[in-house]
């Protein structure tokens, strides 16, 4: 118990860059905006790294933090109402507590993201977690589309475990889109063989109806389907009309992520409004 | 027996024929026109003086008019004495030998008298205008068939037809129902309302005609419907000099089925189109019932043209009042093809585009 408050606690200090430096154990330096409590990476990875994001996070003012965890179940944060642990599947909620508890509990750091990496030893690594959450102004520059990219950019290296390529990636990512550059991968060629498959039965059928629209004018003989030119105009007398109903049913399927332009957002514990994306990896 | 009728022109004694583009008849030798009401009166008073017509009657063989089966009936030309050999329904016809059109009076006598006729309004030019007007448009029409067009006959032919008055009334029942869609928070709702749905009601009809001769084909007789009844006149047997006709020789009470199917169907249509504001309609079950139906015999003027192609003929109709031309034409194998693979090539080729340009879009 008093290990995990003292976590806490070590973190709070870490990423609240008022907070003059103090050292705890694991912990080198809390004005560091690279945090690596899981030891994914070796000191000079996380050196070379803090060094990047450092000039980006600077000159952009736009907060960008990330984090590694080994276990999310042994946090809690001070003031947060969530937990008092987390479990495996909050890791957003664990995003968007670090963020307003930790980075902005001054108030003064409303603008930025973090990424936290969260590698579940606590249960053998099942559900190994990834989760950027952004706040105030990043919002609006990290969209729903920029972050499904930046996903598909630095995500294959966090699979296959090359953590520092993966976080110079997303750093770099961050940087073009505080700077307002397209990060849209390359599509891939065209490829020509399927394509071709469907023109030619959209072909085949394109060419069988326009054939049968052709040999229905060829054909003007049949019988009279009714009597309708020969009704007494002004005849018909509806009588009885009556439409009852008998019941309902309601079928509800849940809806596809839409792919708008905007960013969509959530409400944390603390009120805020946060974005986000994340996943497993 | 054979009361055979040619209606000679009081001013020069040639035959007269109904014009259809004065809708009188005229006398093609000396122009002469004359109002129906005018030549059916003349024809009266001819028939008062000549009490002895009855005469030549007997002239006719008596084993043709008695021999039923063999569904023949000779007359004589009154005006050059060949013999007219028709079968039994024939009721106008033209003399093989010196061409005089002649009217078998007989055969629109008493009960057989038409209660209508509709005049032709259309001559045999328009009805080959109207089959080259056919042709057109028609991409898989076989060149040779355009190109050797002779045509094997065309005939302007008064047709027998059965015309229905009926009441029909009836209930259906339908399911319906109505489909909304809307979302709430993350989940699309697809909300399905299902009614039971009544309708009852009732509508007349007038003049549904239906063809009363076996000859004809039934189906390209109701191919050159409608018929517009409001032009039909009185029947005189003068408006059919000059064209073909027959007698009905299928009976009022043989064809009121087919009469019945068709007034129901209408007034089955008529109410289901009355269900509305829904997403789908199913009709359960439906009761209809035709009442008052009476029956009135009329001629209705058909152009019909026939050819032959490798070996077939082909029919065409053309409803000598309004026009409408009707028939089915051969289909050339290697043209379906050729549209085939150019169509086909053509939507591959545009399929084929829309996909690369929507993967770079």
């Amino acid at each position: 118990m008093k290990k995990k408050i003292l976590a806490a606690l070590a973190l709070l200090l870490t990423l609240c860059f008022i907070v003059p430096a103090v050292s705890f154990a694991g912990i080198d330096d809390v004005t560091h905006r690279v945090q690596d409590l899981a030891g994914l990476m070796n000191e000079s990875d996380v050196n070379s790294l803090r060094t990047k994001i450092n000039k980006v996070a600077d000159a952009s003012g736009i907060e960008i933090v990330i984090l590694t965890i080994s276990d999310i179940t042994e946090w809690q944060f001070l003031g947060a109402d969530d937990g008092p642990y987390y479990e495996s599947d909050q890791l957003m909620e664990f995003a968007d507590d670090a963020y307003d508890y930790v980075i902005d509990a001054d108030g003064e750091s409303g603008d930025g993201l973090i990424l936290v990496i969260n590698m579940d030893e606590g249960n053998d690594g099942d559900n190994r977690g990834w989760w950027i959450s952004t706040k105030g102004k990043a919002i609006e520059l990290f969209t729903d589309k920029n972050l499904e990219y930046m996903e598909y950019q630095f995500k294959p290296y966090l699979s296959s475990g090359d953590y520092y390529t993966a976080f110079a990636t997303f750093i770099d990512l961050c940087d073009k889109v505080i700077n307002g550059e397209s990060i849209e991968p390359p599509k891939e060629p065209f490829d020509y063989l399927p394509s071709l498959v469907i023109a030619i039965v959209i072909g085949l059928i394109g060419g069988l109806i326009y054939v049968s629209i052709l040999k229905g004018k060829m054909k003007s003989v049949a019988f009279q389907k009714g009597a309708s030119s020969y009704v007494v105009p002004n005849s018909l007398h509806v009588e009885k009309s009556r439409d009852n109903f008998l019941y309902m049913t309601v079928t509800r399927t849940k809806r596809q992520s839409s792919s708008s332009s905007g960013s969509s957002t959530h409400r944390s514990s603390s009120g805020s409004s946060h974005g986000g994306r994340g996943g497993s990896f | 027996m054979a009361d055979l009728r040619a209606y000679k022109c009081p001013n020069c004694g040639g035959n007269i024929e109904f014009d259809t583009s004065i809708q009188k008849c005229k006398c093609p030798f000396c122009d002469t026109e004359f109002e129906m009401e005018a030549l059916q009166a003349y024809d009266e008073d001819l028939k008062d003086e000549h009490p002895d017509e009855a005469e030549w009657e007997r002239e006719a063989p008596k084993e043709w008019t008695e021999d039923e089966t063999t569904g023949l009936r000779s007359y004589v030309c009154k005006s050059c004495g060949g013999e007219i050999v028709a079968d039994a329904v024939t009721g106008a016809t033209s003399c093989p030998y010196c061409g005089n059109p002649v009217v078998m009076s007989e055969q629109f006598k008493g009960m057989l008298r038409p209660d209508y006729v509709i005049p032709f309004k259309l001559d045999k030019a328009a009805a080959k205008n109207a089959l080259l007007e056919h042709y057109k448009g028609k991409k898989l029409l076989p060149k040779m068939f355009k190109d050797q067009n002779h045509l094997d006959e065309i005939k302007g032919i008064y047709v027998p037809f059965w015309l229905y008055d009926a009441k029909v009334d009836g209930t259906a029942r339908y399911k319906a129902t109505k489909v909304r869609s809307y979302s709430s928070g993350s989940y699309d709702y697809t909300e399905t309302k299902h009614y039971s749905v009544v309708r009852a009601g009732n509508m007349e009809f007038t003049h549904v005609p239906v063809d009363g001769s076996k000859k004809m084909a039934d189906e390209l007789m109701e191919s050159v419907e409608p018929f517009d009844f409001s032009e039909a006149v009185d029947f005189q047997t003068a408006y059919l000099s000059g064209f073909l006709a027959d007698k009905y020789d299928v009976t009022e009470e043989e064809n009121k089925e087919r009469a019945n199917t068709r007034v129901k169907q209408t007034l089955s249509d008529t109410l289901a189109e009355t269900v509305e504001g829904y997403t789908s309609v199913i009709n359960e079950s439906s009761s209809i019932r035709v009442t008052d139906g009476k029956a009135k015999y009329a001629l209705y003027p058909v152009w019909l043209l026939n050819t032959t192609y490798e070996g077939q003929q082909y029919s065409f109709a053309m409803n000598g009042q309004t026009g409408k031309f009707v028939g089915n034409l051969p289909v050339d194998k290697g043209l379906k093809t050729r549209y085939f693979a150019i169509s086909g090539a053509i939507v591959a080729a545009v399929a084929f585009a829309v996909q690369y340009l929507f993967w770079y879009l």
